[in-house]
Protein backbone atom coordinates (compact mmCIF):
# COMPACT_ATOMS: atom_id res chain seq x y z
CA UNK A 1 0.00 0.00 0.00
CA UNK A 2 2.74 2.25 0.89
CA UNK A 3 4.63 1.69 -2.11
CA UNK A 4 1.68 1.91 -4.24
CA UNK A 5 1.24 5.11 -2.99
CA UNK A 6 4.98 6.31 -3.50
CA UNK A 7 4.80 4.77 -7.01
CA UNK A 8 2.33 7.00 -7.84
CA UNK A 9 2.75 9.79 -6.54
CA UNK A 10 6.78 9.82 -8.14
CA UNK A 11 5.30 9.04 -11.95
CA UNK A 12 2.32 11.72 -10.99
CA UNK A 13 5.17 14.53 -10.10
CA UNK A 14 6.25 13.59 -13.95
CA UNK A 15 3.10 14.35 -15.14
CA UNK A 16 3.25 17.92 -12.93
CA UNK A 17 6.23 18.23 -14.60
CA UNK A 18 4.60 18.18 -18.05
CA UNK A 19 1.99 20.09 -17.42
CA UNK A 20 4.88 22.84 -16.12
CA UNK A 21 6.88 22.61 -19.05
CA UNK A 22 4.18 22.53 -21.63
CA UNK A 23 3.18 25.93 -20.82
CA UNK A 24 0.56 26.14 -24.41
CA UNK A 25 -1.34 23.43 -23.53
CA UNK A 26 -1.56 24.48 -20.11
CA UNK A 27 -3.14 27.91 -21.40
CA UNK A 28 -5.15 26.93 -24.04
CA UNK A 29 -6.51 23.89 -21.24
CA UNK A 30 -7.54 26.86 -18.98
CA UNK A 31 -8.69 29.47 -21.81
CA UNK A 32 -11.09 26.57 -23.45
CA UNK A 33 -13.69 25.98 -20.95
CA UNK A 34 -13.88 30.38 -20.19
CA UNK A 35 -14.12 30.75 -24.06
CA UNK A 36 -17.31 28.16 -23.92
CA UNK A 37 -18.38 29.78 -20.95
CA UNK A 38 -18.13 33.68 -22.07
CA UNK A 39 -19.16 32.97 -25.59
CA UNK A 40 -22.53 30.57 -25.35
CA UNK A 41 -23.46 31.66 -21.78
CA UNK A 42 -24.04 35.56 -23.31
CA UNK A 43 -25.17 34.28 -26.60
CA UNK A 44 -27.97 32.03 -25.01
CA UNK A 45 -28.38 34.53 -21.93
CA UNK A 46 -29.51 36.86 -24.16
CA UNK A 47 -32.46 35.22 -25.88
CA UNK A 48 -33.56 33.50 -22.47
CA UNK A 49 -33.64 36.63 -21.04
CA UNK A 50 -36.00 37.95 -23.95
CA UNK A 51 -38.30 34.82 -23.78
CA UNK A 52 -38.39 35.44 -19.76
CA UNK A 53 -39.98 38.96 -20.40
CA UNK A 54 -43.38 37.16 -21.55
CA UNK A 55 -45.09 35.82 -18.25
CA UNK A 56 -45.89 32.60 -20.41
CA UNK A 57 -42.27 31.75 -21.65
CA UNK A 58 -40.81 32.68 -17.82
CA UNK A 59 -43.07 30.26 -16.43
CA UNK A 60 -42.04 27.45 -18.70
CA UNK A 61 -38.09 28.51 -18.07
CA UNK A 62 -38.68 28.23 -14.69
CA UNK A 63 -40.18 25.01 -14.79
CA UNK A 64 -37.81 23.21 -17.36
CA UNK A 65 -34.85 25.28 -16.44
CA UNK A 66 -35.31 25.70 -12.96
CA UNK A 67 -34.19 29.44 -13.52
CA UNK A 68 -34.07 32.08 -16.07
CA UNK A 69 -30.39 32.90 -15.62
CA UNK A 70 -29.05 30.91 -18.31
CA UNK A 71 -25.26 31.53 -17.38
CA UNK A 72 -25.33 29.60 -13.88
CA UNK A 73 -27.60 27.23 -15.92
CA UNK A 74 -24.40 26.70 -18.34
CA UNK A 75 -21.80 26.71 -15.96
CA UNK A 76 -22.89 23.22 -14.56
CA UNK A 77 -22.03 21.33 -18.24
CA UNK A 78 -19.32 24.04 -18.93
CA UNK A 79 -17.88 22.26 -15.70
CA UNK A 80 -18.52 18.53 -16.40
CA UNK A 81 -17.72 18.78 -19.97
CA UNK A 82 -14.06 20.46 -19.10
CA UNK A 83 -13.50 17.61 -16.45
CA UNK A 84 -15.10 14.72 -19.68
CA UNK A 85 -12.10 16.29 -21.67
CA UNK A 86 -9.46 16.00 -19.25
CA UNK A 87 -10.47 12.62 -18.52
CA UNK A 88 -10.86 11.32 -21.80
CA UNK A 89 -7.93 12.85 -23.51
CA UNK A 90 -6.48 11.28 -19.87
CA UNK A 91 -4.62 8.64 -21.94
CA UNK A 92 -2.34 10.42 -24.47
CA UNK A 93 0.94 9.98 -22.23
CA UNK A 94 0.54 6.69 -22.16
CA UNK A 95 -0.15 6.70 -25.68
CA UNK A 96 3.01 8.58 -26.24
CA UNK A 97 5.12 6.43 -23.90
CA UNK A 98 4.28 3.66 -25.88
CA UNK A 99 5.47 4.36 -28.98
CA UNK A 100 8.62 6.27 -27.53
CA UNK A 101 9.74 2.91 -25.15
CA UNK A 102 9.92 5.01 -22.34
CA UNK A 103 6.83 2.90 -21.24
CA UNK A 104 9.17 -0.38 -21.21
CA UNK A 105 11.83 1.35 -19.21
CA UNK A 106 8.83 1.99 -16.49
CA UNK A 107 7.90 -1.50 -16.52
CA UNK A 108 11.02 -3.15 -16.43
CA UNK A 109 11.46 -1.22 -12.86
CA UNK A 110 9.71 -2.97 -9.87
CA UNK A 111 7.19 -0.58 -10.01
CA UNK A 112 3.10 -1.58 -8.80
CA UNK A 113 1.60 -1.44 -12.10
CA UNK A 114 -1.97 0.13 -10.99
CA UNK A 115 0.33 2.80 -10.43
CA UNK A 116 0.97 3.98 -14.00
CA UNK A 117 -2.91 3.61 -14.28
CA UNK A 118 -3.66 5.72 -10.86
CA UNK A 119 -0.86 8.59 -11.48
CA UNK A 120 -2.82 9.43 -14.62
CA UNK A 121 -5.81 9.56 -12.50
CA UNK A 122 -4.62 11.18 -9.83
CA UNK A 123 -2.80 14.14 -12.21
CA UNK A 124 -6.18 14.42 -14.04
CA UNK A 125 -8.00 15.47 -10.72
CA UNK A 126 -5.57 17.71 -10.12
CA UNK A 127 -5.65 19.40 -13.21
CA UNK A 128 -9.56 18.93 -13.33
CA UNK A 129 -9.33 21.46 -9.76
CA UNK A 130 -7.25 23.75 -11.15
CA UNK A 131 -9.14 24.21 -13.88
CA UNK A 132 -12.70 23.88 -11.84
CA UNK A 133 -11.41 26.45 -9.51
CA UNK A 134 -10.62 28.96 -12.30
CA UNK A 135 -13.80 29.05 -14.08
CA UNK A 136 -15.59 29.01 -10.65
CA UNK A 137 -14.04 32.64 -10.24
CA UNK A 138 -14.49 33.33 -13.87
CA UNK A 139 -18.14 32.15 -13.38
CA UNK A 140 -18.64 34.43 -10.41
CA UNK A 141 -17.35 37.50 -11.74
CA UNK A 142 -19.75 36.62 -14.40
CA UNK A 143 -22.56 36.40 -11.95
CA UNK A 144 -22.61 32.58 -11.24
CA UNK A 145 -22.90 32.65 -7.54
CA UNK A 146 -24.86 29.51 -5.93
CA UNK A 147 -27.23 29.79 -2.56
CA UNK A 148 -24.66 27.76 -0.51
CA UNK A 149 -21.49 27.74 -1.84
CA UNK A 150 -20.47 24.79 -0.26
CA UNK A 151 -23.00 22.61 -1.46
CA UNK A 152 -22.09 24.11 -4.61
CA UNK A 153 -18.62 23.35 -4.63
CA UNK A 154 -18.49 19.84 -2.60
CA UNK A 155 -21.36 19.22 -5.36
CA UNK A 156 -19.02 19.83 -8.16
CA UNK A 157 -15.94 18.09 -6.66
CA UNK A 158 -17.54 14.55 -5.75
CA UNK A 159 -20.00 14.19 -9.31
CA UNK A 160 -16.20 15.27 -11.36
CA UNK A 161 -14.37 13.20 -9.92
CA UNK A 162 -16.88 10.04 -10.18
CA UNK A 163 -17.25 10.90 -14.01
CA UNK A 164 -14.04 11.26 -14.57
CA UNK A 165 -12.57 7.97 -12.75
CA UNK A 166 -14.81 5.61 -15.11
CA UNK A 167 -13.76 8.08 -18.54
CA UNK A 168 -9.93 7.99 -17.03
CA UNK A 169 -9.81 4.41 -17.03
CA UNK A 170 -11.34 3.62 -20.27
CA UNK A 171 -9.24 6.11 -21.78
CA UNK A 172 -5.88 4.46 -20.56
CA UNK A 173 -7.46 1.04 -21.74
CA UNK A 174 -7.78 2.64 -24.90
CA UNK A 175 -4.17 4.01 -24.84
CA UNK A 176 -2.95 0.30 -24.00
CA UNK A 177 -5.10 -0.91 -26.73
CA UNK A 178 -4.35 1.35 -29.62
CA UNK A 179 -1.01 1.17 -31.03
CA UNK A 180 -0.49 4.44 -32.59
CA UNK A 181 -1.61 8.16 -31.11
CA UNK A 182 -3.18 9.15 -34.37
CA UNK A 183 -6.06 6.21 -34.41
CA UNK A 184 -6.22 7.39 -29.72
CA UNK A 185 -7.04 11.09 -31.04
CA UNK A 186 -9.49 10.37 -33.98
CA UNK A 187 -11.47 7.91 -31.63
CA UNK A 188 -11.51 9.99 -28.76
CA UNK A 189 -12.41 13.50 -30.82
CA UNK A 190 -15.30 11.46 -32.27
CA UNK A 191 -16.45 10.67 -28.98
CA UNK A 192 -16.49 13.95 -27.67
CA UNK A 193 -19.27 16.27 -29.61
CA UNK A 194 -22.12 13.42 -29.71
CA UNK A 195 -21.25 13.31 -25.64
CA UNK A 196 -21.25 16.68 -25.33
CA UNK A 197 -24.77 17.60 -27.84
CA UNK A 198 -26.76 14.57 -25.81
CA UNK A 199 -26.12 15.87 -22.70
CA UNK A 200 -28.56 18.45 -20.70
CA UNK A 201 -25.30 20.87 -21.35
CA UNK A 202 -27.40 24.06 -22.92
CA UNK A 203 -30.14 22.69 -22.42
CA UNK A 204 -32.37 20.71 -20.09
CA UNK A 205 -33.38 16.94 -20.48
CA UNK A 206 -36.79 17.82 -20.74
CA UNK A 207 -36.53 20.35 -23.35
CA UNK A 208 -35.13 17.75 -25.52
CA UNK A 209 -36.52 15.85 -28.74
CA UNK A 210 -37.92 12.53 -26.78
CA UNK A 211 -34.94 10.71 -28.72
CA UNK A 212 -31.94 12.97 -27.62
CA UNK A 213 -33.41 12.80 -24.19
CA UNK A 214 -33.33 9.18 -24.41
CA UNK A 215 -29.71 9.40 -25.24
CA UNK A 216 -28.66 11.35 -23.11
CA UNK A 217 -30.07 8.95 -20.24
CA UNK A 218 -26.96 6.59 -21.38
CA UNK A 219 -24.35 9.37 -21.10
CA UNK A 220 -22.57 9.39 -18.08
CA UNK A 221 -22.11 13.34 -18.57
CA UNK A 222 -25.96 13.44 -17.71
CA UNK A 223 -25.50 12.13 -14.17
CA UNK A 224 -22.64 14.52 -13.03
CA UNK A 225 -24.63 17.57 -14.52
CA UNK A 226 -27.68 17.02 -12.95
CA UNK A 227 -26.73 17.23 -9.24
CA UNK A 228 -24.51 19.81 -9.61
CA UNK A 229 -26.85 21.89 -11.53
CA UNK A 230 -29.30 21.45 -8.52
CA UNK A 231 -26.97 22.11 -6.23
CA UNK A 232 -25.56 25.81 -8.17
CA UNK A 233 -29.21 26.77 -8.91
CA UNK A 234 -32.20 25.24 -6.99
CA UNK A 235 -33.31 26.90 -4.59
CA UNK A 236 -32.54 24.79 -1.42
CA UNK A 237 -30.28 22.53 -3.59
CA UNK A 238 -33.48 20.56 -4.35
CA UNK A 239 -34.39 16.53 -3.65
CA UNK A 240 -31.66 14.61 -1.96
CA UNK A 241 -32.71 11.22 -4.21
CA UNK A 242 -31.39 13.04 -6.74
CA UNK A 243 -27.70 13.09 -5.44
CA UNK A 244 -28.14 9.76 -4.70
CA UNK A 245 -29.52 8.38 -7.55
CA UNK A 246 -26.76 10.03 -10.05
CA UNK A 247 -23.72 8.99 -7.73
CA UNK A 248 -25.21 5.61 -7.41
CA UNK A 249 -25.52 5.63 -11.03
CA UNK A 250 -21.74 7.31 -11.47
CA UNK A 251 -20.70 4.71 -9.58
CA UNK A 252 -22.17 1.96 -11.39
CA UNK A 253 -20.24 3.35 -14.52
CA UNK A 254 -17.15 3.31 -12.87
CA UNK A 255 -17.30 -0.17 -11.63
CA UNK A 256 -18.33 -1.15 -14.95
CA UNK A 257 -15.20 0.95 -16.94
CA UNK A 258 -12.59 -0.59 -14.22
CA UNK A 259 -13.84 -3.98 -14.77
CA UNK A 260 -13.17 -3.69 -18.47
CA UNK A 261 -10.08 -1.83 -18.17
CA UNK A 262 -8.47 -4.25 -16.13
CA UNK A 263 -8.85 -7.42 -18.27
CA UNK A 264 -7.51 -4.97 -20.84
CA UNK A 265 -4.61 -3.87 -19.50
CA UNK A 266 -3.66 -7.18 -17.67
CA UNK A 267 -2.90 -8.84 -20.95
CA UNK A 268 -1.09 -6.07 -22.03
CA UNK A 269 0.93 -5.81 -19.14
CA UNK A 270 1.27 -9.70 -18.96
CA UNK B 1 13.51 -19.94 -4.29
CA UNK B 2 16.36 -17.82 -3.38
CA UNK B 3 19.23 -16.28 -4.65
CA UNK B 4 22.51 -18.41 -3.32
CA UNK B 5 26.18 -17.74 -4.13
CA UNK B 6 26.51 -20.33 -6.36
CA UNK B 7 23.41 -19.04 -8.18
CA UNK B 8 24.15 -18.02 -12.15
CA UNK B 9 23.85 -14.63 -13.07
CA UNK B 10 21.69 -15.51 -15.35
CA UNK B 11 20.25 -18.95 -16.48
CA UNK B 12 18.14 -19.41 -19.74
CA UNK B 13 16.97 -22.42 -20.17
CA UNK B 14 15.19 -23.34 -23.64
CA UNK B 15 13.76 -20.16 -24.16
CA UNK B 16 11.14 -20.09 -26.18
CA UNK B 17 9.26 -16.74 -27.65
CA UNK B 18 6.71 -17.07 -30.28
CA UNK B 19 4.91 -13.35 -31.56
CA UNK B 20 1.22 -13.47 -32.29
CA UNK B 21 1.08 -14.10 -35.78
CA UNK B 22 3.59 -17.07 -35.48
CA UNK B 23 6.89 -15.57 -35.66
CA UNK B 24 8.92 -17.55 -33.46
CA UNK B 25 11.66 -15.27 -32.76
CA UNK B 26 13.15 -17.37 -30.24
CA UNK B 27 13.52 -20.88 -30.45
CA UNK B 28 15.41 -22.75 -28.23
CA UNK B 29 17.65 -20.70 -26.64
CA UNK B 30 20.11 -22.12 -23.92
CA UNK B 31 22.56 -19.56 -21.79
CA UNK B 32 24.34 -19.59 -18.47
CA UNK B 33 25.91 -16.54 -17.36
CA UNK B 34 28.25 -16.38 -14.50
CA UNK B 35 28.33 -13.41 -11.80
CA UNK B 36 30.74 -10.64 -12.48
CA UNK B 37 31.90 -11.67 -16.38
CA UNK B 38 30.68 -9.65 -19.39
CA UNK B 39 28.14 -11.83 -21.88
CA UNK B 40 27.94 -10.71 -25.14
CA UNK B 41 25.23 -12.18 -27.89
CA UNK B 42 26.55 -11.34 -31.33
CA UNK B 43 23.93 -11.82 -34.23
CA UNK B 44 22.51 -10.42 -37.51
CA UNK B 45 19.84 -8.34 -37.39
CA UNK B 46 16.40 -10.13 -36.80
CA UNK B 47 18.66 -13.19 -35.01
CA UNK B 48 16.14 -12.90 -31.50
CA UNK B 49 19.09 -10.81 -29.53
CA UNK B 50 16.35 -8.41 -28.33
CA UNK B 51 13.50 -10.51 -27.53
CA UNK B 52 15.39 -12.74 -25.44
CA UNK B 53 16.56 -9.64 -23.69
CA UNK B 54 12.50 -8.27 -23.39
CA UNK B 55 12.34 -11.93 -21.54
CA UNK B 56 15.17 -11.47 -19.06
CA UNK B 57 14.11 -8.11 -18.37
CA UNK B 58 10.57 -9.01 -17.41
CA UNK B 59 8.80 -6.97 -20.22
CA UNK B 60 7.70 -9.80 -22.56
CA UNK B 61 6.76 -13.57 -20.81
CA UNK B 62 8.44 -16.82 -22.47
CA UNK B 63 6.21 -18.74 -24.79
CA UNK B 64 8.39 -21.82 -23.06
CA UNK B 65 11.46 -22.51 -21.51
CA UNK B 66 12.84 -21.01 -18.04
CA UNK B 67 14.73 -17.99 -17.29
CA UNK B 68 15.98 -17.03 -13.69
CA UNK B 69 18.33 -13.93 -12.42
CA UNK B 70 20.95 -14.81 -9.87
CA UNK B 71 18.02 -17.70 -9.04
CA UNK B 72 15.11 -15.72 -9.14
CA UNK B 73 11.96 -16.87 -12.13
CA UNK B 74 11.02 -14.12 -14.08
CA UNK B 75 7.26 -15.38 -13.78
CA UNK B 76 7.32 -16.19 -10.76
CA UNK B 77 9.56 -13.23 -9.32
CA UNK B 78 9.15 -11.10 -11.58
CA UNK B 79 9.75 -8.04 -9.03
CA UNK B 80 13.10 -9.42 -7.66
CA UNK B 81 14.39 -9.67 -11.29
CA UNK B 82 13.53 -5.98 -11.68
CA UNK B 83 15.05 -5.28 -8.93
CA UNK B 84 18.50 -7.21 -9.77
CA UNK B 85 18.24 -5.70 -13.35
CA UNK B 86 19.33 -3.08 -14.71
CA UNK B 87 18.25 -2.58 -18.21
CA UNK B 88 18.89 -0.47 -20.83
CA UNK B 89 16.75 -0.70 -24.34
CA UNK B 90 18.16 -0.60 -27.91
CA UNK B 91 16.57 2.27 -29.08
CA UNK B 92 17.21 5.85 -26.09
CA UNK B 93 13.88 6.11 -24.02
CA UNK B 94 13.56 9.57 -22.53
CA UNK B 95 10.91 11.81 -21.64
CA UNK B 96 11.49 15.45 -23.67
CA UNK B 97 10.04 17.17 -21.06
CA UNK B 98 11.85 16.03 -18.03
CA UNK B 99 15.69 17.12 -17.32
CA UNK B 100 18.70 14.44 -17.13
CA UNK B 101 18.36 14.96 -13.44
CA UNK B 102 14.57 14.23 -13.20
CA UNK B 103 15.15 11.43 -15.38
CA UNK B 104 17.04 10.27 -12.69
CA UNK B 105 14.89 11.12 -9.34
CA UNK B 106 12.41 9.60 -11.53
CA UNK B 107 14.63 6.38 -11.76
CA UNK B 108 15.36 6.27 -8.10
CA UNK B 109 11.65 6.82 -6.68
CA UNK B 110 10.29 3.89 -8.97
CA UNK B 111 13.11 1.37 -7.28
CA UNK B 112 12.50 2.66 -4.09
CA UNK B 113 16.06 4.11 -2.87
CA UNK B 114 15.73 6.21 -0.40
CA UNK B 115 15.46 10.41 -0.92
CA UNK B 116 19.14 10.86 0.78
CA UNK B 117 20.70 7.63 -0.55
CA UNK B 118 19.40 8.84 -3.96
CA UNK B 119 20.75 12.17 -4.41
CA UNK B 120 24.52 11.07 -3.58
CA UNK B 121 24.22 8.19 -5.97
CA UNK B 122 22.60 10.81 -8.81
CA UNK B 123 25.75 12.78 -8.25
CA UNK B 124 28.15 9.83 -8.91
CA UNK B 125 26.33 8.55 -12.13
CA UNK B 126 26.31 11.95 -13.25
CA UNK B 127 30.20 12.31 -12.87
CA UNK B 128 30.70 9.09 -14.29
CA UNK B 129 28.50 9.47 -17.38
CA UNK B 130 29.79 13.23 -17.82
CA UNK B 131 26.85 14.70 -17.27
CA UNK B 132 27.21 17.26 -14.37
CA UNK B 133 27.04 20.57 -15.90
CA UNK B 134 24.15 19.63 -17.91
CA UNK B 135 22.10 18.10 -14.92
CA UNK B 136 19.15 20.49 -14.98
CA UNK B 137 19.17 21.04 -18.75
CA UNK B 138 16.09 19.30 -20.74
CA UNK B 139 16.98 16.36 -22.65
CA UNK B 140 15.36 17.67 -25.30
CA UNK B 141 18.58 19.79 -26.57
CA UNK B 142 21.07 16.84 -25.79
CA UNK B 143 22.70 15.06 -28.65
CA UNK B 144 22.51 11.49 -29.55
CA UNK B 145 25.75 10.81 -27.30
CA UNK B 146 24.01 12.60 -24.30
CA UNK B 147 21.09 10.73 -24.27
CA UNK B 148 22.29 7.87 -24.50
CA UNK B 149 25.07 8.10 -21.36
CA UNK B 150 21.92 9.48 -19.44
CA UNK B 151 19.84 6.31 -20.59
CA UNK B 152 22.78 4.34 -19.26
CA UNK B 153 22.99 6.18 -16.11
CA UNK B 154 19.03 5.61 -15.35
CA UNK B 155 19.76 2.02 -15.83
CA UNK B 156 22.83 1.90 -13.57
CA UNK B 157 21.53 4.18 -10.48
CA UNK B 158 19.88 0.99 -8.42
CA UNK B 159 23.01 -0.92 -8.60
CA UNK B 160 21.86 -3.50 -10.55
CA UNK B 161 23.93 -6.99 -10.23
CA UNK B 162 22.93 -7.39 -13.62
CA UNK B 163 22.72 -5.20 -16.00
CA UNK B 164 21.93 -5.46 -19.45
CA UNK B 165 22.50 -3.19 -22.77
CA UNK B 166 20.72 -3.99 -25.85
CA UNK B 167 23.82 -2.54 -28.29
CA UNK B 168 25.03 -0.07 -25.98
CA UNK B 169 26.90 1.80 -28.48
CA UNK B 170 25.12 2.35 -31.72
CA UNK B 171 25.21 5.82 -33.08
CA UNK B 172 28.11 6.57 -30.64
CA UNK B 173 31.67 8.52 -31.75
CA UNK B 174 34.44 6.78 -30.83
CA UNK B 175 35.16 8.86 -27.96
CA UNK B 176 31.88 8.21 -26.63
CA UNK B 177 32.27 4.56 -27.71
CA UNK B 178 35.00 4.12 -25.48
CA UNK B 179 33.89 6.04 -22.48
CA UNK B 180 31.32 3.01 -22.23
CA UNK B 181 33.15 0.33 -22.81
CA UNK B 182 35.35 1.96 -19.59
CA UNK B 183 31.66 1.69 -17.77
CA UNK B 184 31.61 -1.57 -18.59
CA UNK B 185 34.83 -2.55 -17.66
CA UNK B 186 34.51 -0.45 -14.24
CA UNK B 187 31.33 -2.16 -13.48
CA UNK B 188 32.55 -5.79 -13.84
CA UNK B 189 35.53 -4.80 -11.74
CA UNK B 190 32.99 -4.19 -9.11
CA UNK B 191 30.95 -7.74 -9.56
CA UNK B 192 28.11 -6.69 -12.08
CA UNK B 193 27.24 -8.97 -14.32
CA UNK B 194 26.78 -7.66 -17.83
CA UNK B 195 24.72 -9.42 -20.73
CA UNK B 196 25.44 -6.87 -23.79
CA UNK B 197 24.27 -7.01 -27.94
CA UNK B 198 26.28 -5.74 -30.16
CA UNK B 199 27.03 -5.76 -34.10
CA UNK B 200 30.38 -4.63 -33.58
CA UNK B 201 33.29 -7.23 -33.73
CA UNK B 202 35.84 -5.25 -32.27
CA UNK B 203 33.59 -4.45 -29.21
CA UNK B 204 32.63 -8.02 -28.40
CA UNK B 205 36.58 -8.85 -28.93
CA UNK B 206 37.39 -5.59 -26.05
CA UNK B 207 34.88 -6.42 -24.04
CA UNK B 208 33.60 -9.85 -23.89
CA UNK B 209 34.55 -12.74 -21.18
CA UNK B 210 32.10 -14.86 -22.99
CA UNK B 211 30.30 -14.72 -26.26
CA UNK B 212 27.10 -16.57 -27.79
CA UNK B 213 26.48 -16.50 -31.43
CA UNK B 214 22.68 -16.69 -31.97
CA UNK B 215 21.29 -16.94 -34.98
CA UNK B 216 17.72 -18.34 -35.90
CA UNK B 217 16.47 -17.52 -32.05
CA UNK B 218 19.73 -20.09 -31.05
CA UNK B 219 22.85 -20.48 -29.50
CA UNK B 220 25.00 -21.28 -32.80
CA UNK B 221 28.46 -20.97 -30.92
CA UNK B 222 29.66 -19.97 -27.81
CA UNK B 223 32.73 -19.35 -25.90
CA UNK B 224 35.65 -16.78 -25.06
CA UNK B 225 36.84 -14.94 -28.35
CA UNK B 226 40.01 -17.01 -28.14
CA UNK B 227 38.09 -20.32 -27.86
CA UNK B 228 35.75 -19.39 -31.23
CA UNK B 229 38.40 -18.41 -32.90
CA UNK B 230 40.69 -21.73 -32.10
CA UNK B 231 37.12 -23.33 -32.84
CA UNK B 232 37.92 -22.35 -36.80
CA UNK B 233 40.05 -24.66 -37.00
CA UNK B 234 42.67 -22.73 -39.47
CA UNK B 235 44.50 -19.03 -40.10
CA UNK B 236 43.92 -17.07 -42.93
CA UNK B 237 45.80 -14.86 -45.20
CA UNK B 238 43.82 -11.50 -46.37
CA UNK B 239 44.57 -10.00 -49.58
CA UNK B 240 43.70 -6.70 -50.58
CA UNK B 241 42.82 -6.60 -54.46
CA UNK B 242 41.98 -2.89 -54.79
CA UNK B 243 39.33 -3.64 -57.31
CA UNK B 244 36.75 -5.58 -58.68
CA UNK B 245 36.58 -9.57 -57.91
CA UNK B 246 38.71 -12.27 -60.18
CA UNK B 247 37.28 -14.16 -62.94
CA UNK B 248 36.20 -17.06 -61.81
CA UNK B 249 39.11 -19.08 -63.48
CA UNK B 250 41.71 -17.01 -61.11
CA UNK B 251 40.06 -17.97 -58.05
CA UNK B 252 40.16 -22.07 -59.02
CA UNK B 253 43.61 -21.69 -59.71
CA UNK B 254 44.09 -19.64 -56.17
CA UNK B 255 42.19 -22.45 -54.87
CA UNK B 256 44.25 -25.05 -56.16
CA UNK B 257 47.53 -23.39 -54.35
CA UNK B 258 49.51 -25.69 -52.18
CA UNK B 259 48.06 -25.54 -48.66
CA UNK B 260 44.16 -23.76 -49.34
CA UNK B 261 41.57 -25.39 -47.61
CA UNK B 262 39.03 -22.32 -48.78
CA UNK B 263 38.51 -19.25 -50.63
CA UNK B 264 36.59 -16.37 -49.57
CA UNK B 265 35.24 -13.21 -51.88
CA UNK B 266 34.71 -10.55 -49.44
CA UNK B 267 34.18 -7.37 -51.22
CA UNK B 268 37.26 -6.13 -52.87
CA UNK B 269 39.17 -9.14 -50.83
CA UNK B 270 40.19 -12.08 -50.99
CA UNK B 271 40.58 -14.78 -48.20
CA UNK B 272 42.39 -18.00 -47.98
CA UNK B 273 41.65 -20.16 -44.78
CA UNK B 274 44.77 -22.64 -44.35
CA UNK B 275 46.75 -24.60 -41.54
CA UNK B 276 49.72 -21.98 -41.45
CA UNK B 277 49.28 -19.12 -42.97
CA UNK B 278 52.90 -17.70 -42.83
CA UNK B 279 53.34 -20.47 -45.21
CA UNK B 280 51.03 -19.78 -47.39
CA UNK B 281 51.45 -15.92 -47.72
CA UNK B 282 54.43 -16.37 -49.97
CA UNK B 283 52.99 -18.75 -52.48
CA UNK B 284 50.04 -16.53 -52.48
CA UNK B 285 52.09 -13.09 -53.14
CA UNK B 286 54.28 -14.92 -55.31
CA UNK B 287 51.29 -16.40 -57.15
CA UNK B 288 49.85 -12.31 -58.03
CA UNK B 289 53.34 -11.40 -59.11
CA UNK B 290 53.76 -13.67 -62.05
CA UNK B 291 50.16 -12.03 -63.22
CA UNK B 292 51.21 -8.60 -65.04
CA UNK B 293 48.64 -5.85 -64.31
CA UNK B 294 47.00 -7.82 -61.51
CA UNK B 295 49.31 -5.76 -58.18
CA UNK B 296 48.14 -6.48 -54.80
CA UNK B 297 47.21 -3.64 -52.23
CA UNK B 298 47.90 -5.41 -49.27
CA UNK B 299 48.46 -8.64 -47.75
CA UNK B 300 47.85 -9.47 -44.17
CA UNK B 301 48.09 -12.97 -42.90
CA UNK B 302 47.19 -14.52 -38.75
CA UNK B 303 44.36 -16.38 -36.86
CA UNK B 304 40.81 -15.86 -37.58
CA UNK B 305 39.09 -12.55 -36.47
CA UNK B 306 35.73 -12.98 -34.35
CA UNK B 307 34.21 -11.42 -37.73
CA UNK B 308 35.76 -14.30 -39.76
CA UNK B 309 34.27 -16.92 -37.27
CA UNK B 310 31.14 -15.25 -37.07
CA UNK B 311 30.49 -14.91 -41.21
CA UNK B 312 31.12 -18.77 -41.22
CA UNK B 313 28.59 -19.57 -38.46
CA UNK B 314 25.94 -17.28 -39.83
CA UNK B 315 26.49 -17.65 -43.51
CA UNK B 316 25.22 -14.13 -44.31
CA UNK B 317 28.00 -13.50 -47.02
CA UNK B 318 28.11 -15.22 -50.59
CA UNK B 319 30.81 -17.96 -50.31
CA UNK B 320 32.96 -19.29 -52.63
CA UNK B 321 33.70 -22.98 -51.41
CA UNK B 322 36.84 -24.69 -52.88
N1 LIG C 1 6.71 -7.19 -31.36
C1 LIG C 1 6.98 -8.06 -32.33
N2 LIG C 1 5.98 -8.67 -33.00
C2 LIG C 1 6.23 -9.56 -33.98
N3 LIG C 1 7.46 -9.93 -34.37
C3 LIG C 1 8.50 -9.36 -33.74
C4 LIG C 1 8.32 -8.39 -32.69
N4 LIG C 1 9.54 -8.01 -32.25
C5 LIG C 1 10.43 -8.69 -33.00
N5 LIG C 1 9.82 -9.51 -33.89
C6 LIG C 1 10.49 -10.42 -34.84
O1 LIG C 1 11.28 -11.31 -34.10
C7 LIG C 1 12.52 -11.56 -34.75
C8 LIG C 1 13.66 -11.25 -33.81
O2 LIG C 1 13.70 -9.86 -33.54
P1 LIG C 1 14.71 -9.23 -32.50
O3 LIG C 1 14.35 -7.81 -32.36
O4 LIG C 1 14.74 -10.08 -31.29
O5 LIG C 1 16.08 -9.37 -33.29
P2 LIG C 1 17.52 -8.79 -32.91
O6 LIG C 1 18.43 -9.95 -32.87
O7 LIG C 1 17.46 -7.93 -31.72
O8 LIG C 1 17.82 -7.92 -34.22
P3 LIG C 1 18.60 -6.51 -34.34
O9 LIG C 1 20.04 -6.87 -34.34
O10 LIG C 1 18.18 -6.03 -35.69
O11 LIG C 1 18.19 -5.63 -33.21
C9 LIG C 1 12.50 -10.73 -36.01
O12 LIG C 1 12.12 -11.58 -37.08
C10 LIG C 1 11.45 -9.70 -35.76
O13 LIG C 1 10.82 -9.34 -36.97
MG1 LIG D 1 17.78 -5.93 -31.32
Amino acid sequence: MKKLAADTWAQTRRWLVHLRQDRMALTLGIIQPLILLALVGPLLDHVVRDASQVEELRRLLRERFATTDYLSFLFSGIAVFTVLVNSILGGIPIVFDRETGFMEKILAAPVSRLSIVLSRFVYVVLYSCLQLGIISLVGALLGVRPENPWLAGGTLLLFTVLLSAGITVLSLALAFVFPHHSIFFAITGFLLSPLLVLSPTFVARSSMPAWMSAAATFNPMTYAIEPIRAAFIVPGGGQAALYLHCALALLAFDIVCVALAVRTIKRRLA
Amino acid sequence: MSSSPESPALSVQGLVKEYPGGVRAVDGLDVLVKPGEVFVFLGPNGAGKSTTIRCVVTLAAPTAGSIAVYGHDVLREPDAVRRLVGYVPQEVALDRYLTARQHLELSARLYGIPRREASQRIESVLELVELRDRADDGVKGFSGGMKKRLDIACGLLHRPRLLVLDEPTVGLDLQTRYKVWDFVRALRDEGVSVLLTTHDMEEADELADRIAIIDHGRVQSQGSSAELKASYGGEMVKVDLGREPLEEADCKALASLEGVREVQRRGRSLLFVTANARDLAPRVAEWFEGRAGQPLRGLSFGPPSLGDVFLRITGHEIRDES
